[in-house]
């Protein structure tokens, strides 16, 4: 073992997460020899530190209404999702229907008809372009969890 | 007091309920991690509103994406790292925002105000050593001072820290060695 290794296992020991067989040889470094024992003792000096710090307690009323700030995004992020699914049934059904109709009437010039359709279909091209290049990003984007 | 297995049992029982579309066993999740997430978002904006927020919607965004949660991990781990990112946008926002401000403070030859993350008025009871913690943790780079908050403040073992991070345990543990050496060094300095 190097006294780096040595030093870890220290700090491992300290913070209670060295195997219990190897505890009594550490122990014995630390007592035994000054630059183990002077390791040992900043880790100490630095949790005496750290531990001597208390957090500002909240008030309880927060506390009472934490649960009820998160079921109530909960609830909105379900209305959301409801709501957008309605509104994309009700455009495709709008958009069908107006189609419908615009081929059956006969006092539409047909050159308007080229342009609603071209139009549409220009639209719809740039509607799937755009959410295929959203489902590229999200599969190949290892940052995709960061909200930028 | 529930045992490390009982509890970890008692989470993956709350995810699976709430996997099958049980709103309300969520709240057991939320009302054992609330504490130990707004005390984490605290140290991230250091004001009470942004903390309370950005926990709650940490916990909306957990639930979101429980589904693709995979059996057998820690919540809390994977938890704090929706938590993490949240914090650390809005900690940009807040900075760009202030890069704004101060271009036109410069302009009228006024002070900059500080971001309030610099303070630990909001975080931590009134304490002689206090200031002196706060000053040296923030002369840290920002990986040291992470990993330092987490261990010292959170009490997360390597492991713990290991998922947090996506480090190997053994890298935890020498970067844990060197910011406790160089905090010391700072306190040392301070004092």
């Amino acid at each position: 073992m190097n006294k780096q290794e040595i030093r870890l296992k220290i700090m491992a020991y300290f913070d209670g997460e060295l195997p219990a067989e190897e505890h009594k040889n550490i122990e014995e470094l630390i007592k035994n020899d000054p630059q183990y024992g002077e390791v040992y003792d900043t880790l100490k000096r630095i949790k005496e530190v750290t531990q001597e710090m208390k957090f500002k307690q909240l008030p309880d009323m927060y506390w009472d209404e934490y649960w009820t700030h998160v079921y109530n995004r909960i609830e909105r992020g379900v209305s959301w999702i409801l709501l957008s699914i309605g509104a994309i049934i009700i455009g495709l059904f709008a958009t069908w229907h107006f189609l419908e109709s615009l081929i059956a009437d006969s006092k539409i010039p047909p050159l308007l008809k080229v342009g609603i359709f071209v139009f549409l279909a220009g639209l719809l091209v740039l509607l799937i372009s755009v959410v295929r290049e959203k489902l590229m990003i999200r599969r190949i984007d290892k940052y995709r969890e960061v909200e930028r | 007091m529930l045992s490390e297995k009982e509890n970890r049992a008692e989470d993956q029982q709350a995810i699976i309920d709430c996997q099958r579309g049980r709103t309300e066993s969520y709240r057991i999740l939320v009302d054992k991690y609330k504490t130990r997430a707004y005390y984490a978002a605290l140290l991230y904006t250091g004001n009470r509103e942004d903390a309370l927020d950005l926990s709650q919607e940490a916990f909306f965004r957990a639930f979101k994406a429980i589904k693709k949660f995979e059996k057998g991990r820690n919540f809390y781990t994977w938890f704090y790292r929706i938590l993490r990112n949240l914090c650390i946008n809005h900690f940009h926002r807040i900075k760009r925002r202030s890069v704004v401000f101060s271009d036109v403070e410069e302009q009228h030859g006024s002070e900059l105000k500080l971001p309030e993350i610099t303070r630990p008025d909001d975080i931590f009871e009134e304490n002689e050593q206090r200031e002196i913690l706060w000053q040296a943790l923030n002369k840290l780079p920002d990986k040291d001072r992470e990993i330092l908050i987490l261990k010292e403040f959170h009490e997360l073992s390597y492991k713990e820290l290991s998922e947090i991070l996506h480090i190997p345990v053994g890298s935890v543990m020498s970067r844990l060695y060197y910011a406790r050496q160089k905090l010391a060094k700072l306190l040392e300095d301070l004092v």
